[in-house]
This record gives structure tokens, sequence and C-alpha cells, in this order.
């Protein structure tokens, strides 16, 4: 089964958010006289986009963790949060639809000799044999492409209300007493000893 | 899963990083990627409560013909954003068309349905779980699990088609059938003349015999027709089976003995069967259509197998075939064979010997290699010149025997080989004059 045609508009979109990322932090950088910074994002950016072309998994987790890491770096460096909020926002959406698309794929490989098979066997049939092959490709494309819809919806409510609290956050300063900070980070630890035992329970 | 560990720790380094820094902006750049994290959390899936049914087109099919599995889900918990169904195909069959799996979302009380065909070798193929894995859109958080659902589903073996075997047994049964009974009634062939009695038909009356008397009249008669008991025995011996790239000498003999059965049972006797090889697998002798079902789903089930009691034949149970009974054993042979055979023969039973020549089989799958070297050449001709001796000394003590090279037609080799003896006289008839 070939999957790729209704899975390009999500290629599409996971190479413009990759180039987004890198364009906004490469611009934040570049405004701040930071043309290092530039360039290295753009050749981060680029080597995600090899790594996305070869469909290679670990270049989705290196793409976000480099761009993560440049925009910390880049408020460090007093570049404008706008751009770096931007450039993770973007980064997140390329490494969801990244591995996304990789989920597709393994799909794609659990059905590896259905075409080949009907191909042969079709020879000697007539469209009317070949009837059903055609029906079980069409559910499971148009299943693809239910869920690659609601996927996509689903990322795009998450990202732009990421951004939109992201933007909240950077507008809004509030002054934090050193109890209230204590207390987050408790917060922060407990939340984190939860993830971890939930993780070993779904590992066992 | 480590997409989960991967983001959550990239949260907590972004905010750790962000209270070390003293530095709001930092903190506020992993609002996305926590939006994210809470949008997987509060959508994560429930333990699905899932009733999955699997049903065959076919439980029995015979070979070569598909069977198609519809699986049938049906979602009686809360929404599932995305199901993915796998069914595990047992293992020896090929799906043919559709495939053994669907991803798709469910909501509360809804149903897929997936079909796909299967085709398989002969066997048991035991259907039994299915994996279903649910996940939300972001696939952040997962359940998975294993539902067991059981079907089977039974591959007959391939059928070589036979006509009517021409069998002598010793002993015939009670009911008319195809064969020569050796006892005098009413048939077709002639048998013998006797002197005539009241009620005989006038056109029985042999006018050239009575003709010679004066005061006597003579009828012919002839040799009843009956069924016979016919017992099949299948040499499951691993010893005994050849297998050379994926052929395997066994499923020749499978083959033939459906064959045979089948064409012995149409002919209405009554037919049992034995696999003897991993121990004794009977099937208990019988008439018709369920019996001729019986002994498909017994060879269906046939393997080969090793066993120290039954490596030789001398634990053939024959006791299993009613005494002076036709009994035909499908092996390659080897010679240990010989004796238990001849004291077969001696007992009484007509025996036939449908032999699959694992010389010839072995040879041709070696071709050039033999043809090259002289040595395999002369180990060939040997083993050759040693299995004709040994059908020569099974011929000899009264034992039909049919050398069946496996890649000529079953058909025109029993025809040639099954074709009815001239019958002896067995009955004398003292004319005086």
């Amino acid at each position: 089964m070939n999957l790729s045609t209704p899975l390009s508009p999500v290629t599409r979109i996971m190479t413009i958010s990759t180039l987004v990322a890198a364009a906004a932090l490469a611009l934040g950088y570049g405004l701040n006289q930071q043309f290092v910074g530039s360039l290295i994002f753009i050749a981060l950016g680029l080597l995600w986009l090899v790594g996305q072309r070869y469909a290679q998994t670990a270049s989705a987790g290196l793409g976000l963790l480099g761009f993560a890491v440049g925009a910390l770096l880049g408020t460090l460096y007093g570049v404008q949060s706008g751009w770096l909020l931007v450039g993770i926002t973007a980064a997140l959406v390329a490494w969801d639809l990244h591995h996304f698309i990789q989920h597709l794929r393994i799909n794609e490989q659990r059905a590896p000799d259905t075409e080949n098979s009907a191909a042969t066997a079709t020879d000697t049939e007539t469209d009317a044999d070949a009837a059903p092959r055609l029906d079980t490709r069409a559910r499971l494309e148009a299943e693809a492409r239910m869920l690659e819809r609601e996927h996509l919806r689903r990322l795009a409510i998450v990202s732009g209300l990421g951004l939109l609290l992201g933007a909240l956050a950077l507008t809004v300063r509030l002054t934090l007493s050193f109890g209230v900070i204590v207390v987050l980070g408790v917060v922060a630890i407990f939340a984190l000893s939860r993830l971890i035992r939930y993780l070993r329970q779904e590992s066992d | 899963m480590r997409r989960l560990l991967f983001l959550s720790l990239l949260v907590y380094g972004l905010v750790i990083a962000g209270l070390v820094m003293v530095s709001g902006n930092a903190v506020a750049l992993a609002m996305p990627l926590v939006v994210y994290l809470a949008a997987a959390f509060v959508f994560s899936p429930e333990k699905p409560r899932l009733v999955i049914t699997r049903t065959l087109s076919a439980n029995i099919v015979h070979h070569g013909a598909p069977a198609t599995v519809t699986v049938t889900v049906h979602n009686q918990g809360t929404k599932l954003e995305e199901v993915l169904i796998e069914d595990a195909v047992p293992q020896g069959l090929t799906v043919t068309d559709g495939e053994p799996w669907t991803q798709t979302s469910l909501p509360p009380g809804g149903k897929t349905e997936f079909s796909y065909v299967v085709e398989g070798k002969r066997g048991n193929y035991p259907f039994r779980y299915l994996r279903a894995t649910v996940n939300e859109h972001l696939g952040l958080f997962r359940q998975q699990g294993w539902l067991e659902v059981g079907a089977n589903l039974m591959v007959l073996p391939e059928l070589l088609r036979l006509e009517h075997l021409d069998i002598r047994p010793l002993r015939t049964r009670g009911y008319a059938g195809p064969i020569p009974s050796r006892l005098a009634g009413s048939g077709t062939d002639f048998f013998g003349v006797r002197e005539y009695q009241l009620g005989d038909p006038l056109r029985w009356i042999n006018w050239r015999a009575s003709a010679r008397h004066q005061h006597a009249l003579f009828t012919n008669e002839f040799e009843m027709e009956r069924i016979a008991d016919v017992g099949l025995i299948l040499d499951a011996r691993q010893n005994n089976n050849v297998v050379v790239e994926n052929d395997s000498l066994f499923e020749h003999a499978i083959s033939a003995t459906a064959g045979l059965a089948e064409a012995f049972i149409n002919d209405g006797n009554r037919v049992g069967m034995l696999v003897y090889g991993r121990g004794l697998e009977m099937t208990y002798p019988g008439y018709g259509k369920v019996q001729r079902e019986r002994i498909m789903q017994a060879l269906a089930h046939a393997r080969t197998g090793d066993s120290l009691v039954f490596e030789s034949l001398d634990y053939l149970p024959v006791r299993f075939f009613p005494a002076k009974s036709q009994i035909v054993l499908v092996s390659p042979l080897r010679k240990e064979d010989l004796s238990i055979l001849t004291r077969l023969r001696a007992r009484g039973y007509q025996v036939l010997v449908v032999s699959p020549d694992p010389v010839t089989f072995e040879a041709q799958k070696y071709a050039p290699l033999s043809e090259a070297d002289a040595s395999v050449q002369l180990a060939l001709r040997i083993t050759r010149v040693e299995r004709e001796l040994m059908l020569r000394r099974l011929r000899r003590v009264g034992i039909q025997v049919i050398n069946w090279q496996v890649d000529q037609p079953f058909a025109n080799v029993m025809r040639t080989a099954l074709v009815r003896p001239v019958m002896p006289t067995n009955r004398i008839v003292r004319i005086e004059r």
C-alpha cells in the first residue's frame, strides 16, 4: 500500500514548520547581531530536513532539542523572545509531524505483500475480481486520511494555544516571592515523580 | 513512551533553567510544550472496553481455496481517538487479499469491521489473539493489550483424484459393491457352471454344456460384486521422509492417501486409516461422506514424527484391520519393513503398497549436481538397484507394489498398475459324460 499521496500535506506542513523554526531563530539571532547563531540554526534546520527526507527518527528529537537549547540560549543573549517562542512552537509541530509520519509508515510496512500479490493475481482476473482489493485499499486510505485530519486539527489547536499562552506569559509579569517559588518547585518535583511512576507502570 | 519522557524532560529542563537563570522568558518558552503535554494527558485513553468477534467464511477449506476472515470490533467504552486492531495471523497462512489490521477512531458504541483473505497449505491453523492499541491523537499516551478471540481454520490436503480402483481382497462384506467377491451369485463376470435349479432364469442356461447331456440342464454362475474393508496405512515416520527445498515426500504421500481414501469411499467400501509415525493416529473404519471428512481431517493434522517405539512397522496394530481385508500402505519403504509386510500377507491380508520413490525424488532435486559428479551417479544407480531388489522381494510374496515417481500423475500410475488381472478359475466344475 502506498500512503505517500495522502501523506503529502502532512509532509509539506512538517517541512514548512521546520523552515519556520529555523528562520524564526535565525532571524531572532540575526536581529540581535548574532550571525553565527543564525548560521547554526539554518544549518540545524537543513540537517533536520535531511533527516526528515531519509526518515531518521532520531533527527526529530535532536532537532527539537537543538532548537529548544537555542531558544534558551537566546534568552541569555537577549534575543527577542517572540522569535524564540515562534521557533520553539514550530519546532514542536515539526517534531510531532515527523513522528506521525513515521507512525503511518509503520502501518504501511505492516501490509508488505498486498500490492505485489494483487498485481500477480489480477493478471488473469476480471475487474470484478479485483474490486475487493480496491475496497480494502480505499478503506485504509480513507481511515489514514481521517486520522491525519484529526491529528492536524488537534495539533493546530494545541500549538495555537501554546503560542498564545507563551505570548501571554511573555507579556504578563508577575513577581513571585521565594515561598511561592519553593512551592512551585515542590509541585514540579511531585509531578516529575508521578510521571516517572506512570512511565514505570506502562513499561511493566 | 520515549516521546513522552523526552518531552517531559525538555519541559523540566526549560523550567529549571528558567528558575536557575531567574528568567521568566525561559519558563515562557516551555509553555507550548506544556500545553502539548497537557492536551495529550487530558485526552489520554482509558482502558478500552472492546468486544471483538472473528468469523471465518469456512472453518474447513480445501487445499488452495481461500478463506475470508472478518473481524468486528464493538467499542463499549469511552471514545477511542485512535485504535489499531491487529489480527495475529497463524504462521503458515498467507494473506492474499485485504489487511489483517485496521486503524480508525471509534465513538462510544461504535463499530468497525475489517476482512482479509488467507490461503495456506494443508494443516490446522488456530487463530487466537488480536492486539488492540489505543492512543490519543498526539500519540503520547497509549494503552495496549491482547484479546483472545478463538477460531480455527483447517486446510484439507490436496486431493489426487482417482477413478475406480480394482482391488481383490480375500473377504468382502455383505453389501453390493464393485469388488469381485470370489463367490457365485448375481453379478456380471462369468464365475462357473452348475446344474440347473428351479427358479434359475432361462437366459442363464448354458446351452452348450446342456447339449452334451441328455437329462440335465446347466446354468451359468456369475461372481458376486461386493464392497470390502480397506485399511489405509500412512507412513509418517520422520526417518522415511525426504525433504528437499521445501518439498516434502510426505506431502505427496498425504495427497496420494487422500486420493485413495476418496476413491475407495466413492466405491462404497468401508475405509479406515492409520497414520503410523509419531504414534498411532487411527480413524476407525466407516462409510460415506462423513468418513471421508474424518479421513481428510486426520490427514490435515498428520505430521511426521520420531518415536523409538514406532521406528519400525513391528508395532503395526494388525487387529485394527478386519481379517483378510485389503490393506494399502503408503510409504517410501525401507528394508526393515519387508518382514512385517510379508507377515501381513501370510495372515491373509491383501496388501497393496504405494511407494513414493524417494530415490528419484531426491535425485531430481539435485539433478545438476548428480549429472556433474560421477560418484553421485554411481551412488544413485546402486540405491536404485537396492530399491528395485527390495520391491521385487515384496512382489515375490504376492504384494502389489506401485513404485510412484511423484512427478508423474498419480491417477495414471494407479490406472496402469491396477489393471484387473485375469481371474483364474478357482471353481472347477466336473462334468461327467
